[in-house]
């Protein structure tokens, strides 16, 4: 476990930004899909051939919602580690579905990733996920930074 | 002792708090996509009147997917020409420059008789008029097949003309619009959604069965 230096209040203050990065780009990429038929973001995930069909349409509604969920765990500041974790986790999955997609040669117009509406080539998507990978990593590394609910749950009496 | 000063009240408060805006976020929304049953003109609708299943399907007829969906649609009809009828909704995409088009020119054929004749014939033919570089060039095409069908051509082009005719395939672009219809082709089958040929072969197959067995 790292221990976080107290005496760097700069780098708190950048971990803290990169939380809330992360937590704003997972709450607008959830949100965003929840304001669509999860009929049509099962129609995204199916041409990426990684699921069986009958879990395509119970993966299209919980994946908004985890999303949304741990979007604003890391916006709020709420169990950092594990939130950021969860983060590092999900982007880990999304850039190891793209990448497979790429090795099998699948070609994919839109990877889906932000619902309708917005469409980002895989390339891209890959880029910033690779981005958002590293920005989760270093947030999980000094969790106690200006962690807003998790600073209130610890002022409480044990 | 006030409730939010233990720890445990807190952790307790903290995660009510998230899992309240994460309800709000994620599953409000779902609440603002009500069922319908989508309407259309009766040379849109193919298949009995009182049919135990109706499949509404949202098309564009530039659209690969909804040129590879359409003999899977045909194909249940197939398998109950008496219980299941189709009715076609247009969504023609705003970046398929000939979509608009096509869609106005099916209008024109519906009024005259051969909606589903002319809809097959804009499918089969896809790759040759969706590629032309504009809507000027796709022209003599469309008006092409109308004739070969038996229409006549220059009550074809006076109907395409008419703004009342775009005024219909504009209805129905609002209407999937207010309903989130954002991908083709879309099916609605007993107010259920499905989304593409799979689901549709899949899923939409089991519920329109299981609308048969009601």
């Amino acid at each position: 476990m790292t221990a976080p230096s107290a005496s760097d209040p700069r780098r708190d203050a950048a971990a803290a930004a990169a939380r809330t990065i992360v937590g704003l780009i997972l709450l607008a990429s959830g949100v965003h899909k929840s304001f669509a038929a999860p009929e049509e973001f099962a129609a995204v995930i199916e041409k990426y051939y990684l699921l069986p069909t009958s879990y395509l349409l119970p993966t299209a509604k919980i994946m908004p919602a985890l999303e949304v969920l741990i979007g604003t765990a890391l916006v709020l500041g709420w169990r950092v580690r594990l939130s950021a974790t969860a983060a590092m986790t999900f982007f880990g999955i999304f850039l190891t579905a793209l990448a497979s997609t790429k090795a099998r040669g699948i070609p994919l117009e839109d990877c889906g990733c932000f619902g309708k509406g917005i469409h980002l080539k895989p390339e891209w998507t890959m880029a910033l996920d690779t981005v958002l990978l590293g920005l989760s990593y270093f947030s999980r590394s000094r969790s106690g930074a200006h962690a807003w609910l998790d600073a209130w749950i610890e002022r409480g009496k044990s | 002792m006030p409730l939010m000063k233990t720890r445990a009240n807190r952790s307790l408060a903290a995660a009510l708090l998230v899992l309240a805006v994460t309800a709000a976020l994620a599953g409000g929304p779902r609440l603002l996509t009500p069922s319908w049953e989508p309407k259309a003109p009766d040379y849109r609708r193919h298949g009995p009147a009182g049919a135990m299943a109706v499949i509404a399907a949202f098309s564009d007829f530039q659209c690969p997917s909804c040129a590879a969906a359409a003999p899977h649609l045909k194909s249940i009809q197939a398998l109950y020409p008496d219980k299941v009828a189709v009715v076609f909704k247009h969504r023609a995409w705003d970046f398929h420059q000939h979509s608009r088009q096509a869609a106005i020119f099916s209008e024109c054929a519906g009024k005259a008789g051969k909606f589903w004749e002319y809809h097959d014939k804009l499918f089969d033919t896809q790759s040759t008029w969706a590629v032309l570089p504009s809507s000027a060039a796709s022209l003599p095409l469309l008006t092409g097949y109308a004739k070969e069908l038996g229409l006549d051509p220059k009550a074809i082009e006076a109907c395409a003309a008419d703004p009342a005719t775009d005024a219909l395939v504009a209805a129905d672009l609002k209407e999937a619009d207010e309903k989130w219809v954002n991908s083709t082709p879309t099916f609605l089958i007993g107010g259920k959604r499905f989304v593409g040929t799979n689901q549709l072969r899949t899923t939409g197959l089991n519920r329109v069965e299981d609308l048969l067995k009601k």
